[in-house]
């Protein structure tokens, strides 16, 4: 019996030590990383095979059915399991994947050929949470907005071949909301650089379908339900709140035109199939009272069921920005960008490209495709249609999930897809 | 001759008929699961359920569709497996929403839809309401 006593206690504190060691590493290492320095812990980084069966098939089986305006054509760029937000290197052609797990893949063409030779995982001593969401600044430093944290990897590009990549917390584990609030769901982060004030914008999901009017002091003084923005470097945060009235918000950029902020809305959830609609807003102003609808509204002017006998706060209701485009009912709109490049024609030059991620519970399934928007003289929307379709098939099944779009350094564009586990190229060749 | 040209009109009416005929037939909407297994073929998990296009608009507009839709997505999200770990339910939560679902499916039954919908609306405030995992 003693022995039993002595056996269960040393396994009691071998399990206490190890558990604490593990909680305390990643602190540790970020610690290390921080101060240019190695961490000592022995990490293999994993490494994914680009030339497998797997590829082939999705080349036999899914670019094929890919319906694109005439001249152009789609191929993989990458094999990279769960790719969720991209964010694109300026000199090296490194595109970093985010994923809605652990990992973040750091995909590089090598030889020059816009193809990734080599996918690799990204900063292996580094312990991500849903690190969804890489940004990239003009100046060469990686962003990466995870559920509850965001880290600094300044010069990614050259740091990124060691598996001590530095990396330095601009917001802390566990400060970007409050702990008790984090949730699996509606914690894909994204990030981008405002052009005009050089911070860092972060959108932050709100964890309900539609959340009591109790919620609402706590996640508007936060940005829960809106974006944030503070400065990208160490010093005083200067953190704001931006936006607030927004459901979850997995996808924005800005207009490089006039610096105006864009991002797609995701709306609620048990109203009907084809209601309430999704979203793509263009930001009114930016400030803290600046309301985009919800939980009033589930998706444009469309009231939810939850709120629909409560009066609008005046607050809200004289702050109030409606959607620039209403798109199809759950089609989940989710990743957007703004193409700037010269390989397309003209008509798509300043229009706004976004993903369709799909339906997940829709009769009629929907989604599954890149749509872009046009917009007019005044840099609102003009026209939104479908741009490149075909990842469902005609019985309905998903062949892939399109998550985000970004623009590559030659002028293609990648589409993420965290079905099939891909990210595609497009690009333009003048048929005439 | 006028045999001939008989004969040649006849096809050309029949042949313009069926294209018409083809060009109406109604596009099929149909919902299934398929995904990638590891050695990257393409399975289907869940058969596809098609309908077409004026069924699924008859469906939608049916007046017992809210009824309807709001069984479903109260099962998907509080009774279905998947769907009930996705939210931090307590039992006394689950018990209260199964009662108002099966409270406003009667209703529904028994053909009083508003008070029906009404009841479904209040087990899905719950469900809103619950924080997500």
């Amino acid at each position: 019996m003693k022995k039993i006593l002595i056996f269960l206690s040393s396994l009691l504190f071998v399990i206490s030590v190890f558990t604490s060691a593990n909680s305390a590493g990643d602190e540790e290492a970020i610690k290390k990383l921080s101060s240019f320095k190695k961490t000592g812990i022995d990490v293999v980084a994993d490494v994914i095979d680009q030339n497998t069966k797997y590829r082939t098939n999705i080349e036999k089986n899914i670019l094929p059915k890919i319906k694109m305006p005439q001249g152009f054509k789609i191929e993989i760029f990458a094999v990279a399991p769960d790719a969720r937000h991209m964010a694109v290197s300026r000199n090296k052609g490194t595109v970093w994947i985010g994923t809605r797990k652990t990992r973040v893949w750091q995909a590089t063409d090598r030889d020059m050929d816009n193809v990734a030779d080599t996918v690799e995982q990204f900063a292996p001593t580094v312990n991500f949470d849903i690190p969804n969401g890489p940004c990239y600044s003009a100046d060469g430093h990686l962003y990466i907005a995870e559920r509850n944290r965001v880290l600094w990897f300044p010069a990614a590009e050259y740091f990124m071949e060691s598996p001590d990549t530095v990396a330095i917390p601009i917001i802390d584990q566990g400060d970007l909301i409050p702990v008790e609030e984090e949730s699996y769901n509606h914690t894909a982060r994204v990030c981008a650089i405002g052009p005009k004030d050089n911070k860092l914008y972060v959108s932050l999901g709100q964890p309900f379908n539609v959340a009591g009017p109790d919620k609402y002091p706590l996640y508007d003084q936060v940005g829960i339900g809106g974006m944030i923005r503070f400065n990208r470097f160490p010093g005083k945060l200067e953190r704001e709140v931006v936006a607030i009235g927004i459901r979850n918000s997995v996808g924005h950029a800005f207009n490089p035109k006039d610096g105006t902020l864009w991002f797609t809305d995701n709306q609620v959830d048990g109203m009907g199939d084809e209601t309430p609609p999704g979203e793509l807003n263009k930001a009114c102003a930016l400030g803290p009272k600046v309301w985009y609808g919800h939980p009033y509204t589930g998706g444009g002017e469309v009231r939810t069921n939850e709120y629909k006998d409560k009066k609008i706060p005046k607050d809200y209701a004289d702050n109030y920005c409606k959607p620039q485009v209403e798109m199809i009912a759950h089609a989940a709109d989710l990743g957007m960008m703004f193409y700037t490049g010269n390989m397309f024609p003209k008509k798509y030059h300043n229009a706004i490209f976004s993903a369709q991620h799909g339906s997940w519970n829709a009769i009629k399934p929907r989604g599954a495709r890149v749509m872009v928007t046009y917009l007019d003289k005044k840099g609102n929307a003009k026209k939104t249609e479908p741009f490149a379709e075909g990842w469902m098939t005609e019985m309905g099944t998903y062949l892939g999930r399109p998550v985000d779009v970004q623009q590559y350094v030659d002028g293609s564009l990648l589409v993420s897809d965290d079905k099939a586990g891909v990210v595609y190229r497009i690009t333009y060749d003048n048929p005439a | 001759m006028r045999k001939l040209y008989l004969i040649f009109l006849s096809f050309l009416t029949i042949t313009m008929l069926t294209s018409i005929a083809n060009s109406n037939e109604e596009k099929k909407i149909c919902s299934g699961f398929a995904k990638w297994t590891k050695d990257g073929e393409f399975k289907q998990v869940r058969e596809s359920k098609c309908m077409t296009e004026s069924e699924y608009q008859a469906y939608i507009n049916s007046p017992d569709y809210l009824c309807k839709y709001y069984v479903k997505s109260i099962w998907k999200e509080s009774e279905r497996a998947y769907g009930k770990k996705q939210y931090q339910y307590t039992d006394e939560k689950l018990s209260k929403i199964k009662a108002l679902k099966d409270e406003g499916k009667a209703l529904c039954d028994s053909g009083k839809l508003k008070e029906g919908e009404a009841k479904l609306v209040e087990a899905i405030k719950i469900i809103s309401h619950t924080r997500m995992n």
